[in-house]
């Protein structure tokens, strides 16, 4: 087991978002968090990557996962820095030996290998996204943590993050991604959080567009 | 310590490719320097008399507008988060980042100091002095502006008024420093207002990784 979340319950701003929250999470898993927005998806990534404090239950990682991966909604990119030195500066910091061909593979597998030497800031915010997940390519951490990562990609890059996803689950990584939309992953576990939110009403009758 | 050196290194990245920033606030030290200067007209006693005090506010001020690239931009793209998860602590953020912000933004102005009064009075007699104590304040004014910084990266609104309740502690340390020269000009060693500005950088050192650690735990938050 990589990852045990155990009866947890998540505060923010001092409100529950949700409570007694439990799952186990194996090896090669595909995890899609779903629910509505302000459910909480992105706090319990946040809270198995250790930035926030879980207010009771516990979330214990395998001993074997020395270090995690974690893509918020944020790119982490410098505006004023170029693509390159941007992918080069978070290889540094993450102590990730890469040579430049392969920044300019990884580029290239999403398109943006034109785009090597422009600044951050010039770039549209797909573009922004795109390069961001190029960091999924360089990383060898056995959890990987993804919030909202498909959010302004079209459809041809959102094709190839669904593939770099399966080729990362089949080399035994973890993948844990929050998304609204369906991936179409085989074999994916999706956990909807509404059922142990305090904000849904489960009362509550929603709209949907048939009933429009 | 491998964390401290790859930190500061990415630091000094940041920093050298931002490189816009550091010479924008080597550009305002001389610049606001030499207005005031100039506003003392032909009174050129009264100059002599006020240039270390006009040159210790001058970096002052330099020093707490220039610090806030270092933390603001951080934060807003989620770097701060990213660095914390890939197991750097915030004391070794803080501290690589304080010694980049010495480095890129006092240390030039202590070089340029001298030749400023240089351009003015030909060799001014206290120098020396002057160097010394700014090299040895200039640490905990870069302290006390990153204390102020991290505390404020939250708060967009209230800004202006918390920024007022960290001036106050700007003033002993302003005091000590400029007195320093006071003191060589009447002949004597300051070696008392030296002690004394070591000492302010012995509290404000850990002042600034307790509060900023836990400031900077919060944000992640």
């Amino acid at each position: 087991m990589v990852l045990k979340i155990d009866s947890i319950t998540l505060k923010r701003s001092n409100k529950i978002l949700f409570e007694n929250f439990s799952v186990n999470v194996n090896k090669s898993q595909i995890i899609i968090l779903t629910g509505d927005n302000g459910v909480g998806k992105s706090s319990l990534l946040e809270a198995i990557s250790g930035v926030l404090k879980v207010c009771e239950g516990q979330i214990n990682i395998s001993k074997d996962i020395k270090k995690i991966f974690y893509l918020g909604h944020e790119n982490c990119l410098k505006d004023e820095l170029s693509v390159y030195d941007n992918l080069r500066v978070w290889c540094e910091v993450a102590r990730k030996k890469v040579i430049d061909n392969q920044i300019h593979d990884g580029l290239n597998y999403f398109n943006i290998s034109k785009l090597v030497n422009q600044p951050i800031k010039k770039l549209s915010q797909g573009q922004k996204r795109r390069v961001a997940l190029t960091k999924l390519f360089f990383t060898d951490s056995k959890l990987i943590l993804l919030d909202e990562p498909i959010a302004g990609l079209d459809k041809k890059s959102e094709y190839n993050f669904s593939k770099l996803v399966l080729k990362k689950k089949r080399t035994g990584k973890t993948i844990i991604l929050t998304s609204h939309k369906d991936l179409g992953f085989k074999n994916q576990n999706i956990v909807d959080l509404n059922r142990f939110s305090k904000k849904t009403n489960k009362n509550t009758k929603f709209d949907t567009w048939e009933n429009l | 310590m491998m964390n401290l050196f790859l930190l500061i290194n990415r630091e000094f990245k940041l920093s050298i490719k931002n490189f816009k920033s550091a010479l924008f606030n080597i550009f305002f030290f001389v610049i606001s320097s030499f207005i005031f200067f100039l506003s003392f007209g032909s009174e050129f006693e009264a100059i002599i008399e006020f240039s270390h005090g006009i040159i210790w506010s001058v970096l002052l001020f330099s020093l707490i507008f220039s610090v806030d690239q270092f933390y603001d931009s951080d934060f807003k793209d989620g770097s701060l988060k990213e660095l914390k998860i890939l197991g750097y602590s915030s004391v070794e953020i803080i501290i690589s980042k304080l010694f980049t912000m010495w480095f890129f933004i006092a240390l030039p102005i202590i070089i340029i100091a001298p030749l400023i009064l240089y351009s003015f009075f030909g060799v001014y007699p206290y120098n020396k002095t002057l160097i010394i104590s700014l090299f040895l304040a200039s640490p905990s004014l870069i302290l006390l502006a990153s204390l102020g910084e991290i505390l404020l990266i939250r708060a967009r609104k209230n800004k202006i008024m918390l920024m007022l309740i960290i001036i106050p502690f700007y003033i002993p340390i302003l005091i000590f420093g400029v007195s320093a020269v006071d003191v060589a000009k009447l002949g004597f060693i300051p070696d008392k207002n030296f002690i004394i500005l070591v000492g302010f950088f012995m509290i404000t050192l850990p002042l600034t990784l307790v509060f900023g650690k836990l400031c900077i735990d919060q944000i992640c938050e």
